[in-house]
């Protein structure tokens, strides 16, 4: 046989080789995952038993030799080199000592069964790093390559060599085999946990979103009948109270009057307070009608609202940029208001109200801001400020229930953005409310 | 020139409610002729003249209609009210707690003609009536003079 010829035959075993003819292996071909794949022994002639012996005699003697070379020239590579890295040489050296001896007894002792159960356990760690099987094919055609400049050594180009070549398919197919169906059915196991772990997520979500639903639409039909069923109670103390003060003002001495008015305006703003809880809670109803808003003429609009409140006070109001938001055009609208509102109202105080609006698209979000140069507050407090009726300031100094800024907060959160504020006692305070730019 | 008054229907479960609204009424004399129905039954058994008002004649001028009523509820008796030709153009205006968006389109898709937050303020009533341009249809003929 010439070298060229020896070359050629080489050649067509790697390509049998890339194409994986599982054809030792078919009569031991598994069935199921670990523990239920079917170790049987390899069914071997004779003939096929002489040349892995002939294959391997050689690969005994020359083994430290070409593990070092392999070693050497998988350094490189991305998934084998970095094994080799990772793993200490201790444990590796160990691991290559196990699989050599376990591959002697299965082709010198015929005890195959331990060296079947090693490849399996191979096969079914790889699939559990995740590993591509291709890489493995790669490494296996590396190790021929080693191995038969080897074998064409100790035998020559003849009938000796093919033989040994035979056996070194023969063997490394075996293994392969074995080794590609635990690596399959370990995939499939795996990717039926992770299926079954996501079914099980969903359904936990449905479940909650259910739940949610239920536990909105009760919400709904609560505050809807609240705001009638105490409402009447209230209308009746406030009705009567105002008879009383109509009809029987001359029997009413001055502290009596007093005590009259004071239970009308307490049951007024109870009555305020029942709106306002109701108003907050539809907030969170309903669909966000999303369009794109200009907030420049919005806030120009809203400030004309309040043209009355400013009327005689030295104002000074300056708009820089507005860019435009997406939004729900009714819902912003009430976030503008309740900010505007509240620098107007806490800078009454001041000789001359110096009130800044504007707005910066930053890192994919529209950050917009109201400052003022009022009252201020108390940053010790600031967590509360955005709270359903609280207050940083005495009613008698500022009136009001402490509902504006909780509105402002759920509507910016509701469309995706966040609210923030700043401030130190008399020197103004300034709010932020982000939105995202989509 | 003397415009007899026209009775004034109302239609209210609340006892408490009633007696603000014929206060309100009264402040401006217009509570003489109120007939009050205690729910939405009664109303009906008002306009067809039956049940505990079979002895009454003719149909109310305008009618104060609460939505919140058990069993037939005000809506409820809009519709019937408007479905029939003998009742269709009396002008009703809602009664209603509170300005609940629902309830305000639902009214006016029935044909209600107004709506008007309770308690009723007499001035809340009047402007009601104008707008209906029924307000000579109600209104008492005016006070003599040594009244005021």
């Amino acid at each position: 046989m010439t070298t060229h010829d020896l070359e050629q035959h080489i050649n067509e075993l790697s390509v049998a080789d890339k194409n994986n003819t599982m054809n030792k292996t078919e009569q031991i071909m598994p069935t199921s995952a670990k523990g239920t794949m079917k170790k049987l022994i390899p069914v071997l002639s004779k003939k096929e038993k002489q040349e892995i012996l002939a294959y391997y005699t050689v690969y005994e003697k020359y083994e430290e030799e070409f593990f070092k070379k392999a070693t050497e020239d998988l350094k490189d590579h991305p998934i084998f080199g970095k094994l080799i890295r990772d793993i200490p040489k201790e444990v590796s050296e160990a691991s290559n000592k196990l699989s050599r001896e376990l591959q002697k007894d299965a082709i010198l002792n015929d005890n195959w069964q331990p060296y079947i159960d090693y490849q399996i356990e191979q096969g079914i760690t790889y699939a559990k790093m995740g590993l591509d099987f291709k890489s493995w094919y790669e490494v296996v055609s590396l190790v021929r390559n080693y191995i038969t400049p080897y074998l064409q050594k100790e035998y020559g180009s003849g009938a000796k060599l093919i033989s040994s070549l035979k056996g070194m398919n023969c063997f490394l197919d075996i293994a392969m085999d074995l080794i590609g169906e635990a690596y399959l059915q370990e995939k499939e196991v795996l990717i039926k946990e992770d299926r079954e772990r996501i079914k099980k997520l969903n359904e936990e979500l449905e479940w909650n979103v259910v739940q949610l639903e239920a536990s909105n639409k009760e919400l709904e039909a609560f505050s809807y009948s609240i705001s009638h069923d105490l409402r009447a109670p209230l209308r009746h103390i406030g009705g009567f109270v105002d008879l009383l003060i109509k009809n029987n003002s001359p029997q009413l001495d001055e502290t009596g009057m007093r005590y009259l008015n004071i239970i009308s305006e307490s049951s007024n703003e109870m009555g305020n307070l029942i709106d306002a809880i109701l108003s907050f809670s539809k907030l969170n109803r309903g669909e966000l009608n999303k369009t794109t808003i200009n907030s420049q003429n919005m806030v120009k609009k809203v400030l004309s609202t309040f043209s009355d409140e400013l009327d005689g006070r030295d104002v000074e109001i300056n708009i820089s940029e507005l860019p435009d938001m997406k939004g729900d055009e009714q819902l912003i609208n009430q976030v503008w208001e309740n900010l505007i509102s509240n620098a107007i109202k806490y800078s009454r105080k001041k000789e001359k109200t110096v009130i800044d609006i504007g707005g910066k698209i930053e890192n994919g979000e529209i950050i917009f801001h109201v400052n003022d140069n009022g009252a201020g507050f108390d940053m010790n407090y600031a967590s509360k400020l955005f709270g359903v009726f609280q207050r940083l300031h005495k009613t008698k100094d500022f009136e009001g229930i402490g509902i504006g800024l909780a509105n402002v907060n759920r509507i910016v959160v509701r469309h995706g953005g966040k609210c923030r504020a700043e401030s130190e006692v008399d020197k103004g305070a300034a709010f932020f409310f982000s939105v995202p730019v989509i | 020139m003397n415009v007899e008054v026209k009775r004034i229907l109302i239609v209210d479960d609340s006892p408490k409610d009633v007696e603000l609204t014929i206060a309100a009424l009264a402040e401006k004399n217009l509570a003489n002729e109120v007939v009050v129905a205690e729910d939405g039954t009664e109303a009906l058994d008002y306009l067809y003249k039956r049940g505990k008002f079979v002895n009454e004649t003719g149909n109310p001028a305008v009618i104060l209609l609460d939505i919140k009523m058990p069993k037939m509820d005000g809506i409820e008796v809009l519709r019937h009210i408007r479905s029939d030709p003998k009742f269709k153009f009396i002008p009703v205006i809602m009664l209603t707690s509170s300005n609940e968006e629902k309830d305000l389109v639902e009214s006016y898709k029935l044909g209600a003609n107004s709506y008007v937050v309770k308690p009723v303020d007499i001035v809340q009533f009047l402007d009601a009536i104008k707008v209906l341009g029924q307000y000579w249809v109600v209104i008492n003929q005016p006070p003599p003079i040594n009244n005021q």
